[in-house]
């Protein structure tokens, strides 16, 4: 049994370590060429065709393998945006300066729906609707302000698809972990 | 080759606050006027150009909603590129170019002179974006070559290295209506080149030189110019051979009509193209 100092630490270091990956990955995929072949437009188009894989399948990791403590999720969620601006501002945008405040809440709403999600019990279908409306709420937020800022919204002809492709992205990402911590039992809960 | 055009320079104005004397603005006798930004999107909607040079003969800052046009080609996935003359830059406006997702921010110069008097905006861009940690956009000096300015040119890339420029890109000046300046002949160019190469390359700036031209020119093998008021000519040079309406139809339609094609095949005779060097 590990003691209750040793859980702490194991659970901090998954937090980081999973917000880390996630940063990482997001930073270094190339975008712009796998978006542009696709013909998905954005803005925020990582985030509608991937969202789920970058993001809510390591928020989404990370709170199951702390046994689904309460704010793991939304630690690590958070904690996503804040690796990534230490790299570069939030999708490039330095006006106004704060602009990067959106991507935390953006991030903080997606682990609030995953927390939620995992609540009372786990199953498949809770965790991948939460994790489809994880995605899809980042996405709306991020929308929101880039298109308040930069005056850039999605085309209103390709919005359904849009938002269906950035739901399907969230519920396979949070399924995918779902099936993963069932096999390899990493889960504390 | 001459059916699709990558390349597209829009012109958001034809307004400047400068009358530089290598300019061809003032002899072109067009109106002012501003592009319309509903016109701009229209434009991007009918057509898929993988890069947009926002600069005609006028200064596009003027345009209030250039960081909006910018933006919105980005969000299309399309490489954005700006020449300024730098004069109008402050902090807001570089933020605001910055958060647009341009891709190369480039500052036209043509003299020592005229650089000193826009370096204070050169070195605040370049500071701010290593401040910002930004990867975009490329800060380019956009260096004009001509028989006036030729000695002039070590020392305005020395500069730019000094400032922290990090790309140049030298082009040649072509005006039909003002003879006095004049491009430079085969020989001279080509010993300035191979001078500006091995400098650029001690200051590791990264460097753009023309290639030679041809007959069609590489301008119109890949490119095409919309002019503010949406009109579709070659290039920009001739902003009034006119080929079509822009808003009413598609470039790649454009250059499959009669009039285009008579231009390309016409061009060896064209009074303008023939005097070319670009
Ligand atoms: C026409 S200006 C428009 C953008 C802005 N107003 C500027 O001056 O940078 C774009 C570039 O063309 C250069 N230029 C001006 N007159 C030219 C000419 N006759 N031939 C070639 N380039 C020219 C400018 O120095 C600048 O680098
Ligand atoms: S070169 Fe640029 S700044 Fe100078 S007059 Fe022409 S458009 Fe204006
Ligand atoms: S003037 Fe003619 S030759 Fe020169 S760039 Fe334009 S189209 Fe090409």
């Amino acid at each position: 049994m590990p003691t209750n100092d040793s859980s702490t630490i194991k659970n901090l270091l998954t937090i980081f370590v999973c917000a880390g990956v996630s940063a990482t990955i997001n930073l270094s995929i190339p975008m712009r060429p796998i978006l542009n072949s696709l013909g998905i437009f954005g803005p925020a188009g990582g985030m509608i065709l991937f969202g789920g894989f970058i993001f809510v399948l390591w928020v989404t990791l990370a709170h199951l393998i702390t046994g689904c403590k309460k704010l793991s999720g939304v630690s690590t969620a958070i904690l996503i945006p804040a690796f990534c601006m230490l790299v570069s501002p939030w999708y490039g945008v330095v006006d106004p300066p704060w602009f990067g405040v959106y991507g935390v809440i953006a991030f903080l709403v997606m682990g609030l729906m995953i927390e939620f999600s995992c609540k009372p019990k786990l199953s498949f279908a809770r965790l991948g609707i939460g994790g489809g409306i994880a995605n899809l709420s980042c996405l709306t937020v991020t929308w929101l302000a880039i298109g308040f800022y930069t005056h850039v919204w999605p085309s209103t002809r390709f919005l359904p698809l849009y938002l269906a492709i950035a739901f399907m992205s969230g519920v396979v990402g949070a399924v995918i972990v779902l099936v993963l911590t069932k096999k390899t039992k990493i889960c504390q809960s | 080759m001459f059916g699709s055009k990558p390349f597209f320079q829009v012109e958001p104005t034809t307004a400047c606050n400068l009358n530089c004397e290598i300019c061809m603005r003032s002899w072109l006798n067009r109106p002012i006027g501003f592009m319309d930004f509903n016109g701009f999107k229209k434009l991007l909607n009918l057509n898929h150009p993988t890069y947009i040079g926002f600069h005609g003969w006028g200064e596009p800052l003027l345009h209030n909603q250039i960081y909006d046009m910018i933006a919105y080609a980005s969000s299309r996935k399309i490489t954005t590129s700006l020449i300024t003359n730098g004069t109008l830059l402050d902090e807001k406006k570089i933020r605001k170019l910055f958060s647009s997702g341009l891709k190369e921010f480039a500052f036209g110069v043509y003299r020592l002179k005229r650089l000193e008097k826009v370096s204070e905006k050169i070195l605040l861009t370049t500071k701010l974006k290593k401040e910002f940690k930004l990867k975009d956009p490329k800060i380019f000096l956009d260096i004009t070559v001509y028989e006036g300015n030729v000695d002039e040119i070590p020392k305005i890339v020395e500069e730019a290295s000094m400032l922290g420029v990090e790309a140049i890109n030298l082009h040649r000046l072509f005006n039909q209506h003002n003879p006095s300046f004049k491009a430079l002949d085969e020989e001279k160019e080509a010993k300035l080149f191979g001078e500006i190469k091995t400098l650029a390359k001690k200051l590791k700036l990264q460097t753009f030189l023309p290639s030679k031209h041809t007959n069609p020119c590489r301008v119109v093998k890949y490119g095409i110019y919309i002019t503010w008021d949406f009109k579709v000519t070659p290039c920009c040079f001739l902003p009034k051979e006119y080929l079509a309406d822009a808003l009413s139809a598609k470039v790649k339609d454009i250059v499959k009509s009669q009039p285009y094609k008579d231009f390309v095949k016409n061009m060896g005779k064209h009074t303008v193209c023939s005097k070319c060097i670009i």
